[in-house]
């Protein structure tokens, strides 16, 4: 809308734009001026119904790459495009035994576009179960489950308990010997706990093994259920981020009044610079004018940045999904397991436990970490240096150590079961000591003396939360790489360029 | 201003230019999206084997000749399975191509 030029016919078009922008069907959906000021930048964003879920101003550490490194958008943006691509796969699709594979066949053959919406579908289902992990990881990190966050971080574990779910059961779907097995194998996980463990597994099955009754489920639960669930889970996740006051900052300066710092001493003051109430009584609401020093306007600021975002995350799904094809084995034959059979790649880390005891590796483990990893604001809810990556110097350097620590330890402790495990002595080991006595139980009781151990020296719970998910972290991803590139027929030890036919 | 905010606009000029490329390699990769599906490796081997059967047939008053520009999916439905190899391997059945050089005896599916 530039009359500068003073061109006929660029006068033309701005009269015209000005008569569009100022006739009543316009004015009905967009309710704000050209967004070239701040009041109008803001009403921007809570006018938008999209758009609201911002707050209208943004503190500059929020926007600073290295506060968030733009996981959890990363984590949202890949669960949109699998809805897309996923609601496209289902026009062809059918959830049949003798259909599925051929469907399957059909997508990467004949159907327009089946190939790359096939690939981009399950390329960016890994994507989002690494990239919901990485940001969990980095939320811990930068302590910012801290009060008044705790409850936000309880979701955010259901939020990625809920995605390996997703993934999991999506699994299945292509009814090929990957699918099948690995199904088998990771169902069977589900049948460990003493006492419900087969009803569990009954439950998801639909009856004894995988068969037409686990295809309808999966697929029920994959497209309806899980998704639903995960909207629902995730609306108030990130509702709660508004509400909680925004992303956890620093302090601003020695002493300085921190936002969210007042709540645990009982305010209710949630860190908000102004209250939505007031500004939706308003027609032209004043909003920024207490604004504080550091904070800019979310429109163009975050949005933005969301934009770029959103087309990187694409292009890098649509570039891989180019590059490597989805895998598509063999039609699905009960009769013919593959060996190994593998469960899928984030669930490698529980199969390899698994192996020493299915007790500890497929019940306690799991539920322990889930269980601990939700308790974690709870135990540790000092305001000490929220939105700090590591606290401290101190905190890094014990991160490093700690995961160090919990990925050597993993191998020493296989070499020292494979040497001197129960069953090398003592071939006929009662099951309960074999549950007892073995490589996931000590790193499980390993971990728990050193996080407590850096409690009591240093007497910052902080420190030992972080001794204990890093030391976490660094086996889990050591388990999660043995089982995947170092395991083979009948789960011996094998080098990853000896392997025949594993799984993805 | 402040120093924070003077930093943070800054900032957001980098993120144009950033905009820019990712936009530039998604326009590229859409591209090439289009054109990877499009080009299927079995439309090669059908205009291969309708050219080839030209050959073999002009001059001999056939009155429609095969054209190459014409591809299609081919489907035969039985009751146990749903086959689309001749998709690839046209004229595999065809004597006048036994000597064919697409056509060894191991391309069968
Ligand atoms: C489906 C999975 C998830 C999605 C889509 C998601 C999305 C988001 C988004 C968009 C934000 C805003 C900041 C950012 O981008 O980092 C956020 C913040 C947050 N998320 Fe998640 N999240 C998910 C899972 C999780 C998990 C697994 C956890 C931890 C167990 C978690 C805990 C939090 C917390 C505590 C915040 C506030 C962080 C702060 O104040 O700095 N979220 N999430």
């Amino acid at each position: 809308m530039d009359d500068a030029s003073g061109t006929l016919g660029k006068s033309k078009v701005s009269r015209l734009v000005n008569w569009i922008v100022s006739t009543r069907v316009w004015r009905s959906i967009i309710r704000h001026g050209n967004p070239d000021n701040d009041l109008d930048r803001m009403q921007a964003v809570f006018t938008n119904f999209f758009l609201h879920i911002m707050p209208a101003r943004v503190h500059v550490h929020t926007l600073r790459p290295t506060a968030t490194l733009g996981l959890g958008v990363i984590a949202l943006f890949l669960f949109f495009i699998l809805i897309i691509t996923g609601v496209l796969l289902m026009f062809y699709y059918v959830p049949s035994v003798d259909r599925a594979y051929n469907d399957m066949k059909d997508l990467q053959f004949v159907v327009s576009y089946g190939v790359i919406l096939r690939n981009m579908h399950r390329w960016a289902a890994h994507g989002m179960v690494a990239a919901v992990f990485i940001h969990m990881c980095r939320v811990f990190y930068t302590g910012s489950y801290k009060p008044p966050r705790e409850f936000n971080w309880v979701l955010g574990v259901v939020l990625w308990v809920l995605t390996m779910f997703l993934s999991f059961t999506g699994y299945l779907l292509p009814w090929d010997q990957l699918a099948f097995w690995a199904i088998t194998v990771g169902s069977s996980i589900a049948a460990y706990p003493p006492l419900m463990g087969d009803t569990i597994r009954f439950m998801l099955l639909g009856g004894q093994e995988v068969g037409q009754g686990a295809l309808l489920r999966f697929y029920v639960l994959h497209v309806a259920i899980l998704p639903i669930v995960i909207s629902m889970v995730l609306a108030v996740h990130l509702w709660r981020v508004r509400k909680d006051g925004g992303l956890a900052r620093p302090r601003e300066g020695a002493g300085g009044a921190h936002p969210t710092s007042a709540v645990g001493s009982g305010d209710w003051d949630t860190g908000k610079t102004y209250g939505l109430m007031a500004l939706a009584r308003g027609v032209t609401p004043v909003v920024g004018t207490q604004a504080p020093e550091e904070e800019v306007t979310a429109w163009p600021h975050l949005t933005f940045r969301l934009l770029v975002v959103f087309v990187a995350t694409l292009t890098a799904v649509t570039a891989v999904s180019l590059l490597f094809d989805a895998p598509l084995e063999e039609i699905a034959n009960p009769t013919h397991p593959p060996n190994p059979s593998k469960a899928p790649w984030y669930f490698l880390g529980l199969q390899e436990l698994v192996s020493y005891s299915a007790l500890v590796g497929g019940v306690i483990v799991p539920g322990l970490a889930v269980l601990g990893i939700m308790l974690i604001p709870y135990i540790d809810y000092s305001p000490e240096a929220e939105g700090v990556w590591f606290t401290s110097d101190r905190g890094r350097k014990l991160a490093w150590k700690s995961s160090l620590a919990g990925a050597v330890s993993v191998p020493i402790l296989i070499i020292l079961n494979a040497q001197f495990g129960l069953r090398t002595l003592w071939a006929n080991a009662p099951q309960i000591m074999v549950d007892i006595v073995n490589p996931a139980t000590a790193l499980l009781i390993g971990m728990a003396i050193f996080s407590s151990t850096v409690v009591r020296r240093t007497g910052s719970r902080r420190l030992g939360a972080i001794a204990l998910f890093s030391s976490f972290l660094g086996a889990l991803i050591v388990l999660t790489i043995i089982g995947t590139f170092f395991r083979g027929a009948n789960w011996v030890f094998v080098l990853p360029w000896e392997q025949t036919g594993a799984g993805h | 201003m402040n120093s924070d905010i003077q930093a943070e606009n800054h900032a957001l000029r980098k993120w144009h230019w950033a905009f820019a490329i990712v936009g530039v390699v998604a326009a590229v990769l859409f591209t090439l999206s289009y054109w990877m599906d499009y080009d299927r490796e079995w439309r090669k081997y059908q205009r291969n084997y309708a050219s080839e059967l030209r050959a073999i047939l002009s001059g001999k008053g056939v009155r429609e000749l095969p054209n190459p520009g014409i591809v299609y999916v081919q489907t035969i439905v039985s009751p146990t399975r749903v086959d689309r190899c001749q998709m690839c391997h046209r004229g595999i059945d065809d004597p006048r191509f036994a000597k064919s050089p697409h056509i060894s005896g191991k391309s069968r599916c």
